[in-house]
């Protein structure tokens, strides 16, 4: 016995859970729709009765489309009319024909008008109709100018017609879309027929209730809303407690009946109920909070209305968020909607709203810059408008810094009111790539100077020489390389190891480090396009062999990601300084008129002497170039201090450098001149002045000619 | 030989069963409650966005969002209907006293005509009435008396006066007096 009543103690317990269990999985979710829900006063909130950003034509145009998946367009289906005399229901074309609306039919998702001439397309679908506009730009367009949410224009349309699902309209249905101008007590006025005029006339009008308080007999405060025209139906009182719930009651002026919204149910805006139910407001509410979410604003709402994303804060270009580089920072903007019901204070505790981290809320950044509140990095900024009322909209201006690390992030960011509470998460997030920029050389050359005539061997290089490098490069990243834009600018940088200090510096190059050596000579090389190096260098005096290793950097950001190990072997000969003569002669003076007779010469008299010398060395000479100038020298023995000295003309006042080469540059092979006046010394004699060329600084020429004069002083 | 379970073997195995039972529609219940809404994705990158999220239902429509126009296709409807005679009745909506423009605002309705004259009369014993007329005027959707107000100034007296409406219109007579006492204050 024991066991049967345990047994039947556990068949109860299995009863009453197969009782139960039905039950429970026939609840409805939570939050559904029911009547009780339903606040006469208070239907629905400005903020959202006034969003007109909350859709676009595009939006409008899917959500009719997923509304009505098939037209019915030749009234196939059955109607809901039994034709008793065929023993069946009629087809919808049928019915449609017997009642005067014959098929075919035109769903609004399909509607097409023209604003002007109001010809459009019911009755038929395919008509072409020249400048037409779409249900969803009608709506849309109407939403924008009076600034009414087409999500209550939609809704109206709704509760008025059914034409949002309805898969066979009728063309009343259209004439009449928005019952505007259709008093319950009374015909339609014939001014606001057509689908245009009753969209924008009910979205004129909302607004127009909004904006003339006391012109309308319902408004804010304490109200007498009936229940039906039929006056014995009666009424409450209703405190109304907002403009928008106002505009509803003067657009339709009845309150729905405990009847009426006890037959709204979490999936019907419910049918008919007693005879003094009215069901405009019922209907309106109940399709709105069912398609569009809550009338209602929570306390702590907000829309993105706008986000973009700019190099700094000046907000004048755009940068392209997909071709991010390490470390860049950029400027971000978002613009927000408070739609709840508390305003937004800077600076007023518990009422600042910041923008923080979110998904998960209050991550740190990857983006985070220091200009961030916090060193936690999950606040970037906070408002920048002092008060943002419901309905206002703010903004929010933040720098963000790319990550070192490459690769796609989501960063998501919601609206907090710290110390009270975050606000309804909306989603809002930015795809952000972070990609290293590369590059590839693609020619490198080099020439005696900038005129790029003359190639030059950099291995073959002599000292203290300038030379002219050109270095091409292809741009292989995403950015593009632009000349004097910061954290876009590429310059050449020594490398190997980075940033080290050139032997070859030229006083042209960028800086003062010997490191950067230039930059594009093009101000923009485009992704995949090919910019120019061009720059100066200048051969130490050493005689020294170097590969000169040479990268692309992105100052401010990053070096390159690859490095292609780009170098040029530079190398500096010893200078072989060597002459031959080629013509010396001698004049009374520069002019080089008269000749002279050096074996009789008078004494403390100037004469004018000139030498041709052809360069048979491997360096040019270069007048004013330090240590690449040629001089002429006293030798026999060199840097002897010569008595036909002409102080003032000679180079020094040791006597021993008569003059330099009168051409600017002496190429080898080529012939330069040195001419030069002398003073006959006062003691008569007989004198062979010897002279040889020297490059001060460097070496005298390495074969001594003999050159000499002999002046014969009477 | 085939074992045969012990009382307390079958006793547990059952217990067991139930808990199962219980746990696994339990955590069915809370998944049915705890349904999460179908996500939109908010646009990102420099163009505005334009979807909030979990707002929008995209869903079909049902058998039932079209009952009521369904109801309404007869050969009736096509022609636009003449309402049939009603009764006049004239409604005050409301009645506000706007003490920073000392004005009362009064709000009607009015069914059953759409012409005829309103008069609004304000009364308080031992003061003479204050009385303001109009005409029925259409709203677009419906019938009223106008644009209704009274100054404070028109009150002879401050203190709580009430307001009576009366609409005649064609031989016919309707009034409603406004359920509460309005308190003019004439500073």
């Amino acid at each position: 016995m024991i066991f049967n009543k345990i047994k039947h103690r556990h068949l109860t317990l299995i009863a009453l859970l197969l009782l139960v269990f039905p039950m429970a999985i026939s609840i409805e979710p939570v939050g559904a729709l029911t009547g009780a829900n339903f606040n006469a006063g208070h239907i629905i909130d400005d903020v959202i009765f006034t969003n007109s950003s909350s859709m676009s034509v595009q939006d409008i145009q899917y959500f009719l489309d997923t509304k009505v998946p098939n037209c019915d367009t030749s009234g196939t289906q059955n109607s809901s009319h039994y034709n008793s005399t065929a023993g069946r229901y009629y087809t919808r074309a049928e019915w449609g024909s017997i009642s005067g609306s014959p098929a075919p039919y035109t769903c609004l998702k399909n509607y097409r008008e023209n604003i002007t001439t109001h010809q459009n397309n019911v009755g038929n679908p395919s008509a072409s109709i020249d400048n037409a506009k779409t249900a969803a730009e009608i709506i849309y367009n109407s939403a924008k100018t009076y600034s009414i949410n087409p999500q209550v224009l939609l809704t109206t349309l709704q509760k008025e017609q059914g034409l949002i699902t309805d898969d066979w309209p009728w063309p009343i249905q259209y004439r009449s879309a928005m019952g505007f101008g259709c008093p319950d007590t009374s015909a339609c006025d014939t001014k606001y027929y057509g689908f245009y005029n009753q969209v924008d006339s009910a979205a004129y009008q909302f607004k127009y209730y909004l904006t003339h308080p006391n012109a309308f007999n319902y408004w804010t405060g304490d109200n007498f809303i009936r229940y039906n025209p039929d006056s014995s139906c009666g009424g409450t009182n209703v405190n109304i407690q907002n403009p928008a719930t106002a505009a509803l009651y003067i657009y339709t002026p009845y309150q729905p009946n405990a009847s009426s919204l006890s037959k709204t149910t979490g999936t019907s805006a419910g049918g008919s109920g007693d005879n003094c139910g009215a069901y405009g407001n019922r209907n309106f509410w109940w399709y709105f909070n069912t398609w569009f979410g809550s009338t209602l604003t929570s306390g702590y709402d907000w829309q993105p209305v706008q986000q973009s994303a700019y190099t700094d804060s000046t907000m004048t270009t755009p940068v392209d968020t997909l071709s991010l580089l390490p470390g860049q920072r950029f400027y971000l903007q978002i613009k927000a909607k408070n739609m709840g019901s508390v305003t937004w204070q800077k600076g007023v505790a518990g009422r600042q709203v910041n923008l923080g981290t979110s998904n998960p809320r209050d991550r740190k950044s990857l983006f985070c810059d220091s200009t961030w509140l916090g060193t936690d990095c999950n606040r970037a900024t906070s408002i920048s408008e002092n008060t943002i009322a419901p309905g206002d909209t703010g903004t929010f201006g933040l720098w963000a810094t790319a990550p070192k690390q490459i690769g796609m992030y989501s960063e998501y960011f919601n609206p907090v009111m710290d110390g009270t509470s975050w606000l309804i998460d909306r989603g809002l997030y930015w795809t952000f790539k972070v990609t290293a920029p590369s590059w590839q050389p693609v020619q490198q050359s080099a020439y005696t100077d900038s005129t790029m005539t003359t190639p030059v061997d950099t291995a073959n290089m002599l000292p203290n020489q300038r030379y002219y490098l050109i270095l091409k490069a292809k741009n292989n990243g995403p950015a593009t390389w632009q000349k004097g834009v910061a954290g876009r600018q590429v310059n050449l940088g020594t490398s190997g190891p980075r940033d080290r200090a050139s032997g070859f510096c030229d006083s042209t190059w960028l800086g003062s480090d010997c490191n950067r050596v230039a930059t594009t000579t093009e101000d923009s090389v485009a992704s995949g396009a090919t910019g120019t190096f061009a720059f100066w260098i200048k051969t130490p005096s050493r005689i020294l062999s170097y590969d000169e290793h040479f990268n692309l950097v992105m100052d401010g950001v990053s070096w390159m990601s690859n490095d292609p190990g780009l170098y040029w072997t530079m190398r500096t000969n010893p200078i072989h300084l060597n002459w031959q003569p080629v013509q010396q002669s001698a004049y009374t003076d520069s002019t080089m008129t008269t000749p002279v007779d050096t074996n009789n010469l008078q004494h403390g008299q100037k004469y004018y002497l000139v030498l041709k010398a052809k360069n048979t060395g491997n360096n040019t000479w270069q007048k004013g170039v330090s240590l690449n100038q040629v001089n002429l020298g006293t030798s026999h023995s060199r840097d002897r201090k010569s008595v036909f000295c002409d102080t003032l003309s000679w180079l020094n006042t040791d006597c021993n450098r008569p003059a330099t080469a009168n051409e600017a540059s002496v190429a080898p092979g080529q012939t330069g001149t040195f001419g030069f006046t002398i003073t006959s010394p006062a003691q008569a004699g007989s004198y062979n002045e010897y002279l040889d060329l020297v490059l001060d600084g460097v070496s005298w020429a390495e074969t001594d000619p003999g050159l000499y004069w002999t002046f014969k002083v009477n | 030989m085939k074992k045969i379970p012990s009382t307390r073997q079958r006793n547990l195995l059952i217990t067991l069963l139930a808990i199962l039972v219980l746990a696994v529609g339990s955590f069915y219940i809370y998944s049915l409650m705890h349904q999460p809404p179908a996500k939109q994705t908010v646009k990102t990158g420099s163009t505005p966005v334009s979807h909030p999220q979990n707002t929008i239902d995209y869903s079909p429509a049902t058998k039932a969002d079209n009952n009521a126009a369904d109801q309404r296709k007869t050969p009736e409807a096509v022609v636009t209907p003449t309402p049939t005679k009603q009764e006049l009745v004239a409604t005050i909506t409301r009645a506000s006293v706007d003490s920073s423009s000392h004005e009362v605002y009064v709000g009607t309705l009015v069914t059953g005509s759409t012409t005829g004259d309103c008069a609004i009369t304000a009364s308080q014993v031992g003061q003479p009435d204050v009385i303001k007329k109009s005409s029925i005027r259409y709203t677009s959707n419906a019938y009223d008396c106008g644009t209704l107000q009274l100054s404070f100034d028109d009150f002879p007296n401050s203190g709580e006066w009430s307001i009576k409406l009366t609409v005649t219109s064609g031989g016919s007579v309707a009034s409603n007096t406004w359920g509460k006492l309005v308190t003019i204050n004439r500073g």
